[in-house]
């Protein structure tokens, strides 16, 4: 091609203004080795253009494609608006090697939902689901609830080593269960029994009371006794006794705490005399009382007659 | 055994119930104005009372029967403040289990009182109050016939109430 037109195109590339088979032609020309002078300085541009142009769009150009496409995803992503495709996107992304310098703060975010939770919901899930059941389990079995089936597993739950914290100190109980209910009799049992059973009768020697400590019953015969005794106890000390005139401070005559016997006269005829005046005076007044009443009818008579009732 | 714990037992109830508490009013109500020491105090057992029917006396016979029917009397007097005691021991009887048999408010300022405890027919207690110069409170236990002990007046009269005299100054 003719110098002016290569240059004439050459200037149309920086206005902008080539077209695509232009810029080709250019290209070709500048890949070739027949260069004018004064446009070998354009050479470079149009050979880096050439080579980079095709690697560009082969390599970086799907990079950044992806790169822009990762972007809206991610968007979506963190409205909630993603599909399930569109996060294995982002996960297969994530976990390849070609993540842009822009996106690897989000990394953590993809590779966890992707690498960790999977194994957590496997191993823990099963755990944490299993020991809630034994929660339930376990009230239910204290409540006398369970059925059999239900202690069956509750003990081999106990006898595994998967036991959660707060079901540790159970643990011992049911290894207890267990290990009782594996006791058997021993096949000479009966024979024991019976030798035993034939036994005479060895009556233990009184030990000391400091060794034992033991529970004496109180026999209907020890009762009666002492309700004997209670009550001769009690009626002695409720009553009083010796004489009827010295009344002490008892319960029963709790009402007067007199001590008349100080008052008492000394002799009979003293008493006597005493006593007549009592009557005397006694007597005089219901007498006094009597005459007034009388008084009162033999007016209420008089008074009656006076006026003609009769 | 069981024999012996059964008399027991009713030795026991039959003691507790027989020999009960006083049951007097003095002993019951009163029995702060016997220990005060404002009063004169004077007390006939009933051992006393046997002892009474023995001795030879020459009053009458109605007297000496009267006496015979007493278990116990009970007197307390004092000269100091009797209007006071005499309306504490109204307050008390009449609120207490004894009926009021009979008062006498005489125009010479004395007032009398009567009251009787019974038990069906029989009067068991006799008590008297009276309120005048001196405050009398009078209990006698027994079995009581009213009407022998108003006869007695007369036969009493003069020397009772010389005695009575005499039973305040000792």
């Amino acid at each position: 091609m003719e110098f002016n037109q290569i240059k004439g195109l050459v200037e149309k590339y920086f206005e902008g203004e080539s077209s695509i088979q232009e810029e080709e032609q250019l290209r070709l020309y500048f890949a070739g080795s027949d260069i004018h002078k004064e446009l070998t300085i354009y050479t470079s541009i149009f050979n880096t253009f050439k080579a980079d142009a095709a690697v560009k769009l082969s390599g970086n150009f799907n990079t950044n494609l992806q790169s822009i496409i990762i972007d809206d995803v991610m968007g979506s992503f963190f409205e909630g608006e993603t599909s399930v495709e569109d996060e294995q996107i982002l996960k297969g992304y994530f976990n390849g090697k070609e993540i842009a310098e822009k996106h690897k703060n989000y990394k953590p975010y993809f590779t966890y939902t992707t690498q960790e939770a999977i194994p957590k919901l496997s191993s823990n899930f099963e755990s944490n689901f299993q020991f809630k059941l034994v929660d339930s389990l376990l009230e239910d079995y204290f409540e006398g609830n369970t059925s059999l089936e239900d202690e069956k597993t509750l003990n081999e739950y106990f006898l595994g080593n998967k036991i959660a914290e707060h079901h540790k100190s159970y643990k011992s109980l049911f290894e207890f269960y267990d290990f009782e209910s594996q006791l058997v009799l021993n096949s000479d049992f009966n024979k024991k029994l019976e030798a035993r059973l034939n036994e005479p009768k060895v009556i233990p020697i009184n030990r000391n009371k400091k060794e034992e400590t033991k529970v004496r019953r109180m026999t209907p015969a020890i009762w009666r006794a002492a309700a004997m005794i209670a009550l001769a106890i009690g009626g002695f000390w409720l009553l009083d006794l010796p004489n009827s005139n010295s009344v002490k401070t008892t319960p029963l005559a709790a009402a007067s705490t007199i001590d008349w016997s100080k008052y008492e006269p000394k002799d009979p005829e003293t008493a006597l005399a005493e006593t007549k005046a009592a009557l005397a005076l006694v007597s005089r007044k219901m007498k006094e009382g009597e005459e007034q009443t009388l008084k009162g009818f033999r007016k209420i008579k008089a008074a009656n007659k006076a006026v003609g009732i009769n | 055994m069981k024999s012996i714990k059964n008399l027991l037992v009713l030795f026991a109830f039959a003691m507790a119930f027989s020999m009960q508490a006083q049951t007097d009013a003095v002993s019951k109500h009163f029995s702060d104005y016997v220990e005060d020491e404002k009063f004169t105090v004077v007390y006939i057992s009933p051992k006393m009372m046997d002892m009474i029917a023995n001795v030879d006396d020459t009053t009458d016979k109605d007297v000496m029967e009267a006496l015979k029917d007493l278990s116990g009397l009970r007197i307390l007097t004092t000269e100091q403040t009797p209007t006071k005691f005499y309306k504490e021991a109204i307050t008390k009887l009449t609120s207490s289990d004894l009926e009021s048999l009979m008062t006498i408010k005489s125009n010479d300022g004395e007032n009398v009182n009567f009251f009787v405890r019974s038990n069906g027919d029989k009067t068991e207690e006799l008590v008297l109050l009276v309120e005048g110069e001196e405050f009398v409170m009078l209990s006698m236990e027994g079995n009581i016939n009213l009407k022998k002990v108003s006869k007695l007046a007369k036969a009493l009269d003069i020397k009772g109430a010389e005695h009575l005299e005499e039973l305040k100054n000792q």
